[in-house]
């Protein structure tokens, strides 16, 4: 008798926990992961409604479709980008999003209301100098390929994405035409030509922290960047500046995996991440710009400078296009894995 | 005649023999230095490195400008470091046993004189061996994510043992006062196999007869007979 | 007499079966083990490099339609209303993903294609063939090129050399004939030929370092031999990620070696070390040396020292002795580390990715690339299988040269 009521009482403590919505919130880690800790999992945390287990993973799909195969989903909620979001979604691998759920979907960018995902924040592959070492700030494309003007050493990322768009801006296209000229072939020769130009001069990076350690260690002139990463190495103290003109900016995504058990706590959570407040809170951590346009109030003018989305930094900007990458991409890069062989 | 000296690795010109040319004094000199040279290069990275997990800025560039032991107070109070320290010291104390046991076993078959032996383990060892690492990991990926059925049909090997993309599932005991007699039982045949043994050897020490194989398949044969009998016996009287 | 040999011989024989009855009894764990864990994926990993099943799943009607086509002429209208039968047909999204995917990497553009059309469904109600080609050239007159019929009717069947094909940077082409890729898309010899070049490079370099160090080793005293042992692990128990930054802060234009450099005026600019092949090499060398150490010293400090002594005995002297009779004794160490660290190096792709150029990714670089980024598995397997039978075709060349001496027992 007492045995028994003693392991109900323990069955019933064990229970507790299983209450509260733990979720397993999966991002791309480093300086927006910390942001993203600071104003929405502590937030969450703080509503009482569950622990966050925060994972860091380096954008790998393979991973989520074997979780969505297997029916054995460990992720509750995953930070994609945006070919992901629209592959995953084709795909079947991430739940329709109920926006009644989340939100007033007026509010919302446009581009960050997707039938799969839920735009976490914006951001931009721009130019970044280190303003220490270049006194003469270069203003366009053309600039970053001008070697005889500023020389020295180029940092591009490694792969065909952002670099084909940026060296048709080099060539004189407008912004708005970029993707009309690169789907022909004579664009893509094009693009590809005015990128040999400037192959002796190029350091290739691959990881997004290594662009500010190429400028604060002087390998490099210029370089392009994320948007983010240059800003958190400003905040460290180092003098590196972006040049935003002809900046290609993009959404992450938030997506729920598939057949997943805590579905809706996921979506609660993603209602408390997309609010005014916790977004303006996480603008104000890390540069990038917020989906929600109601933030964009709450912030003060310093702040809002360093915004991808400000109407001062996003002049000639163009977005990413996801639909372009998503028919080009695979033949694109393997065509630049040839040029870079040559 | 001079003997070389007992430190002749350390101090730096041992007492050469008579029959060493200048050229030899040479070679052996040489050697010695180029391998000093190649222990210095594998260690000057890690020389190189340990002073910058000290600086306070997260960039990898000398000169350190300010020190600070932030990474080391995150590490120990992070989260994310504890359970994948956590994660490393499960995983790799048990690959370690474990490799170490199959990998002795496997090498010494491949000295073995049956034939089929020792070609099953070269060519484990072989294939293991020659095939890039990333392409095991492929293979295993593959075959646990697509060969493996689903949980709603999982491949049954022993009733109650599936075998799906969602692992290996298997029955295991729930421990009731009941299974105290199991244990007890099977200590009891444990010690009455060591006396069977020790009766073979006896007997061994008698007639000079040894059948190691059949004494000991009787003594698991006790080992599993004497808690059968044990639990049956309540039911029986 | 006669009777007695007869017995004898039978009993002879009856004890030599059990026996190998028994050993293959004793063998049939490991020879499950290996079938279960390592023959089954590896042909797993092989077959899917050949299988073509997403456009045969999902349009089995238009690839009966296509079947007798010329692919000259326009596809006949049968081939249009088959499609919107099959696409219609399909029920969960998924499918329409994996036959985009697929077509897509046949003829970029496809993708938008097929999900468009898809979505799109029903596209009014087409009476008859010629009203559903219509319907589907009106919806996007892409439909109308046959360059995706092409891509349909290419794929339609379970099994395709195509990813095989590509792998080696040819392709089929219209009319079935096999014929190279054009240049600017023939990356992938390159990168094999780059593969096997690097990983060579590194080999040699390694054993050249790492045979006066563990030659050194080999003649220390026993507590001295483990203290330097302990050195040269040092590094091998560093994560690869830490060493690969540790060469960064070094190699960089303002890293130590260049600053050093400068310092002692050999060079007034900075040399480029990191992001070239340059310092793929030295990372990559800087990484395996321990592999080839280890198996070097195992083998040195096996070898007897008496024939070195009875060599110099006999009147040679000391360095050729050393090259005439302790060098060949040593040949299985090499042999093991050598090859070792060639396979190791083949498969390594983090160095490459974090401090080469563009110009210096190896074949494993490409292989993850398909895997995570484009999620096209068919080619990441077709590399695999490429990178496993050429490393196999040098595995057998390498032990046919090597028949008698480096035999590693």
């Amino acid at each position: 008798m007492q045995l028994k009521s003693t392991l109900l009482a323990l069955a019933a403590l064990a229970t507790l926990p299983a209450l509260a919505q733990n979720l397993t919130v999966v991002n791309f880690g480093g300086a927006n992961g910390a942001a993203q800790k600071k104003a929405y999992f502590e937030a969450y945390e703080k509503s009482g409604a569950g622990k966050i287990t925060q994972v860091e993973y380096n954008g790998e799909q393979a991973k989520i479709k074997a979780m969505v195969e297997a029916k054995k989903i460990s992720w509750d909620l995953v930070e994609v980008e945006s070919p992901d979001v629209n592959r995953g979604c084709d795909e079947g691998l991430f739940e329709k999003i109920d926006w009644t759920k989340v939100g007033n979907k007026a509010d919302f960018q446009p581009a960050a209301v997707h039938e799969c995902g839920v735009g976490v924040f914006i951001w931009s592959t721009v130019m970044a100098y280190n303003g220490d070492k270049l006194k003469d700030a270069p203003t366009t494309w053309a600039d970053f390929w001008d070697a005889k003007k500023y020389p020295g050493k180029r940092g591009l990322r490694k792969g065909a994405r952002y670099n084909l768009e940026f060296a048709l801006m080099a060539d004189g296209v407008k912004s708005a035409d970029v993707y009309k000229v690169l789907a022909t072939k004579e664009g893509s020769d094009r693009a590809f030509r005015k990128m040999t130009e400037l192959k002796p001069l190029i350091q290739w990076w691959e990881a997004g922290a290594q662009p500010p350690q190429f400028l604060v260690a002087g390998d490099v002139a210029m370089t392009t960047a994320f948007s983010g990463r240059i800003d958190a190495a400003q905040r460290e103290g180092k003098n590196l500046k972006i040049t935003w003109t002809g900046g290609i900016y993009d959404l992450d995504y938030w997506a729920i995996p598939k057949g997943g058990p805590n579905k809706e706590a996921a979506l609660k959570f993603i209602a408390l991440a997309s609010t005014p407040e916790a977004q303006a809170e996480y603008a104000r951590n890390i540069s990038y710009g917020p989906t929600n346009n109601k933030a964009l109030a709450q912030l003060d003018a310093k702040t809002l400078a360093l915004l991808p989305t400000s109407p001062a930094n996003s002049k000639d900007a163009l977005q990413f296009n996801i639909h372009f990458w998503a028919d080009q991409g695979e033949a694109l890069e393997k065509r630049f894995a040839a040029w870079a062989a040559q | 005649m001079s003997k070389p000296s007992a430190f002749a690795a350390f101090s730096l010109l041992p007492a050469f023999p008579a029959y060493y040319t200048a050229f030899d004094k040479l070679g052996w000199l040489g050697l010695r230095l180029g391998a000093l040279l190649v222990l210095a290069f594998l260690l000057l990275p890690i020389v190189a490195i340990v002073p910058l997990s000290f600086s306070s800025s997260s960039f990898l560039a000398y000169p350190i400008e300010g020190w600070s032991l932030q990474w080391y107070d995150n590490l120990f109070s992070s989260e994310e470091w504890s359970r994948a320290t956590r994660n490393s010291f499960i995983v790799a104390p048990l690959a370690t046993v474990l490799a170490t046991v199959l990998g002795t076993l496997i090498g010494i078959g491949r000295l073995s004189n049956n034939m089929l032996v020792r070609g099953l383990c070269t060519v484990h060892v072989e294939v293991t061996r020659n095939v890039p690492l990333l392409l095991q990991l492929f293979m295993w990926y593959f075959a646990m994510t697509e060969l493996l059925p689903t949980i709603e049909d999982p491949f049954k090997p022993l009733a109650s043992v599936f075998l799906s993309k969602n692992g290996l599932q298997y029955p295991l005991p729930e421990w009731s006062t009941g299974h105290w007699g199991t244990v007890i039982g099977l200590i009891a045949g444990a010690v009455a196999w060591r006396f069977w043994a020790r009766r073979a050897i006896r007997q061994f020490e008698i007639t000079g007869q040894y059948h190691p194989a059949r004494t000991h398949l009787i003594g698991l044969g006790i080992l599993l007979a004497v808690p059968a009998i044990a639990l049956w016996l309540p039911s029986i009287t | 007499m006669q009777a007695g040999g007869t017995d004898l011989i039978r009993q002879l024989r009856r004890a030599e079966r059990r026996s190998k009855v028994r050993a293959f009894a004793l063998t049939l764990p490991l020879l499950t083990f290996l079938l279960v864990f390592f023959l089954v994926p590896l042909a797993s990993l092989l077959v899917r490099a050949v299988e073509n099943p997403e456009v045969a799943d999902a349009l089995p009607a238009t690839g009966r339609a296509l079947s007798g086509w010329d692919r000259v002429t326009a596809p006949p209208d049968a081939a249009y209303a088959a499609l919107l039968q099959d696409l219609a047909a399909i029920g969960e999204t998924d499918r329409a993903g994996a036959l985009a995917r697929r077509l897509n990497s046949e003829m970029p553009g496809s993708r938008s294609l097929v999900m468009s059309t898809y979505r799109a469904l029903p596209l009014g109600q087409p009476a008859g063939p010629q009203q559903a080609r219509a319907a589907l050239v009106e919806h996007d007159a892409r439909w109308a090129d046959p360059a995706y019929w092409h891509a349909i009717e290419k794929n339609s069947s379970r099994w395709t050399p195509d990813y095989l094909l590509t792998a080696i940077d040819l392709r089929r082409t219209a009319d079935g004939s096999i014929e190279r890729v054009p240049d600017e898309n023939a990356a992938f010899s390159s990168i094999l030929l780059r593969t096997f070049g690097i990983s060579a490079l590194v080999t040699a370099i390694a054993l050249l370092l790492g045979y006066p160090l563990a030659y050194w080793l080999s003649t220390l005293n026993e507590r001295r031999a483990n203290l330097m042992l302990i050195l040269v692990l040092l590094p091998f128990w560093t994560s690869v990620l830490v060493r690969i930054a540790a060469w960064i802060v070094l190699l960089q234009n303002n890293g130590l070696i260049n600053r050093l450099l400068q310092f002692l005026g050999l060079t007034d600019t900075p040399l480029p070390l990191l992001f070239n092949r340059t310092g793929v090499i030295i990372a990559m060398v800087h990484i395996l040396l321990p592999f080839m150490i280890l198996p070097l010293y195992s083998v040195m400090k096996s070898v007897p020292p008496n024939y070195l002594r009875a060599a110099v005995s006999l009147g040679s002297a000391p360095l050729a002795a050393f090259f005439r009779v302790y060098l060949p004794q040593t040949y299985p160490g090499v042999a093991a580390g050598g090859l070792l660290v060639f396979i190791t190096c083949i498969g390594y792709y983090v160095t490459p990715a974090l401090l080469g150029g563009a110009g210096d990714q190896m074949l494993s670089y490409y292989v993850a690339q398909y895997t995570n980024v484009e999620v096209n598995w068919g080619m990441a397997c077709a590399l695999g299988g490429v990178l496993l039978s050429a490393t196999l075709i040098l595995y057998t060349l390498y032990r046919k040269a090597s028949k008698a001496e480096l035999s590693l027992g």
